[in-house]
């Protein structure tokens, strides 16, 4: 027992604490508010990837309004802001009230019968949100979108001269998004979420309501969605509505996941790291506003083929073994595994 | 009266082009069960395909029909080829993902290729419009509408009537007793996806006149036939196209009394009344889809 504690101290507490210490110290070492703003945008895709990854990859419902909720939470600050002066920090429970409200009709209906009809139902609203948000011109601003005028650095307005404050502020976000997702894989939802999703005839038949849990992880999905997008809201101070909520912005967070490792809490989190640096350097490169987004695609479509259990794969005990095989050391490990099941049936 | 009558008409021609659209993804899903998110980019892709051939020719838009059926075919089989043959048979969110990032490719592939800025195709009869009695028609809806209706005609022949179509509901019905019936079904499914394709294509040709060409163009039309194809009943071509028709009355009824960008929300709350009562689609046999 002891030992086994002492390996995963070894194996998960200190590299984790160590990448916990790098980040944490990294501002001090960067000088360039451009690193700083990249970085934020990571924690934050990071964050909203965890989120889409709740439903879409434990449960296999792919869901692509996940944009609604981040634009709900993103407008309620700002609109909050501009009309009546107030914190994001009220944002916060309006937005997670009223994503939990739209989450909850759109599930309760989409989630009663099994297929393609979740993902058409949410590629349908995240469309009709877009198109009101574009024409409700007084209220919204319409394609212009509105901005959060500088009314100078408080946390209370989470507004600060630069950004290294959001930069811990975006961290601890995903310390506990990842967290609370954690808890939620190992939690009895959880699992049963992922059995619909292996076997959803096998679920039922053990008396598992599925459109009910698929329901309670869609739900807490979009909470949390909306919490961040309040964060998100206040970080980059503009909203518009082809931007923010069009299926573009849901078909970057699926990427973000896809290229990190669909349903896996690690894979999720790390795959804004990848593609978000990556696609920042295409738009340096390439300039054109069209080139960087088509790496989301192409990114998308080839892990989908090529890898769909993503780069967190490459990392995994699995694929090692896999190598150490190939490398030829699987023979003597082989050997040894058979010499030792003789020993066993003797 | 003649406002309610007049948007009728006027949703009966816009629905022909969402019905088109709606029967080229069904028969794509009737035989592969494979959704297409990616027709609205196809869709937007051909009209860029057309302003393409224009440029050199300066053909319009209904001498363009059989250029752009050309190209987009060609399109079609290579991303058959290359994206959507890899994921069959796989999960059905695979095939969800890989289309949807298709679509995000070639949206985004024809900015690269084209640029940012909105195009148009000159057309003479872009603002000709019939006299009927008191009731306008469009010219370029009217034609679009004609045309969609003969597509789908033709295509539910093919499917119906003739050995391909046979092949075709064969592989749809099981696919390894198609194989041993002598089917190639890899070939089936290549020219399913070609004709769903061609049709979306041949769509979004037809209504260069009264559009700009830009790249979110497709958005709209992929999200209200992917509806209507829903509320047909998912792989049932006749219900896919009287529910395109049905969902461009509605859009236009409620643009007429309301406003215009109402359309599409009464759209979304008739498609969500409906599906939850008839999940099974309009014309849905009493069975549990899945």
């Amino acid at each position: 027992m002891k030992t086994e504690q002492k390996k995963k101290w070894i194996h998960q507490v200190l590299p984790l604490s160590c990448i916990a210490i790098v980040i944490l110290l990294l501002p001090f070492g960067i000088q360039s508010n451009y690193i700083i703003t990249v970085a934020v945008t990571c924690f934050l895709f990071s964050c909203f990837g965890v989120c889409w990854n709740m439903i879409s990859g434990y449960g296999g419902q792919i869901s692509w309004c996940h944009a609604v909720f981040v634009s709900i939470g993103a407008y309620t600050t700002i609109l909050m802001n501009n009309l009546a002066g107030w914190s994001p920090f009220i944002a916060i429970p309006v937005s997670m009230i009223l994503s939990f409200i739209i989450s909850t009709v759109i599930g309760k209906i989409s989630f009663r019968y099994r297929g393609p009809f979740f993902s058409i139902t949410t590629i349908a609203f995240a469309e009709i949100v877009r198109v009101l948000l574009l024409n409700f011109r007084d209220f919204t601003g319409g394609s212009a979108g509105i901005t959060r005028p500088y009314i100078g650095a408080s946390f209370w307005n989470l507004m600060f001269e630069n950004d290294t404050p959001f930069y811990y502020i975006s961290f601890v976000l995903m310390v506990g998004v990842v967290y609370i997702t954690y808890r939620f894989e190992k939690s009895k939802t959880g699992y049963y979420l992922k059995a619909i999703k292996g076997d959803e005839d096998a679920a039922i038949s053990l008396g598992i309501d599925t459109s009910r849990i698929k329901l309670t992880a869609f739900q807490l999905s979009a909470v949390l969605t909306a919490v961040i997008g309040v964060f998100y809201g206040a970080f980059i101070n503009y909203v518009q509505p082809n931007t923010i909520c069009g299926m573009d912005f849901s078909v970057q967070i699926g990427s973000v996941v896809i290229v990190g490792g669909l349903g896996t809490v690690w894979g999720s989190m790390i795959g804004a790291f990848i593609l978000i640096p990556l696609i920042e350097l295409a738009n340096i490169l390439l300039g054109a506003q069209g080139g960087a987004q088509l790496l989301y695609g192409l990114a998308l479509i080839f892990v989908v083929i090529a890898q769909p259990r993503g780069v967190i794969y490459l990392f995994s005990k699995e694929n090692r073994d896999r190598i150490a095989q190939k490398l030829g050391k699987g023979a003597k490990k082989t050997s040894e595994k058979i010499r030792e099941k003789g020993r066993e049936d003797i | 009266m003649w406002i309610f009558t007049q948007s009728i008409i006027n949703g009966i021609l816009a629905g022909g082009v969402y019905a088109l659209i709606a029967v080229g993804i069904t028969v794509i899903f009737g035989v592969m069960r494979l959704v297409n998110f990616a027709s609205g980019a196809f869709f937007t892709l051909s009209m860029y395909l057309g302003y393409f051939v224009y440029s050199f020719t300066g053909w319009n838009c209904y001498q363009l029909i059989p250029a752009v059926a050309i190209l987009s075919a060609a399109v079609a089989y290579v991303t058959f080829k290359f994206t959507i043959s890899p994921v069959l048979g796989k999960s059905s969110d695979a095939t969800i993902l890989v289309t949807v990032g298709l679509s995000f490719f070639l949206q985004n592939l024809v900015i690269v290729l084209f640029g940012g800025t909105a195009l148009t195709l000159p057309s003479e009869i872009s603002n000709v419009s019939i006299r009927i009695g008191e009731y306008t028609l469009g010219l370029p809806r009217t034609i679009a509408f004609m045309v969609a209706i003969v597509l789908v005609l033709g295509v539910s022949l093919l499917v119906n009537k003739s050995n391909f179509g046979r092949s075709m509901r064969a592989t749809a019905e099981n696919p390894e007793v198609a194989e041993m019936l002598g089917i190639k079904s890899r070939r089936v499914y290549t020219l399913a996806w070609i004709i769903g394709i061609v049709m979306t294509s041949i769509g979004g040709l037809l209504l260069t006149p009264i559009y700009y060409v830009n790249n979110t163009v497709g958005a709209p039309f992929r999200t209200v036939s992917l509806m209507a194809v829903v509320l047909g009943g998912l792989g049932d071509i006749r219900g896919a196209f009287i529910c395109g028709l049905l969902l461009g009355i509605i859009e236009s009824v409620f643009s007429a009394y309301f406003s215009a960008y109402i359309g599409l929300l009464g759209i979304f709350i008739v498609y969500l009344i409906i599906f939850l009562f008839k999940p099974q689609g309009i014309f849905g046999r009493k069975e549990r889809v899945g």
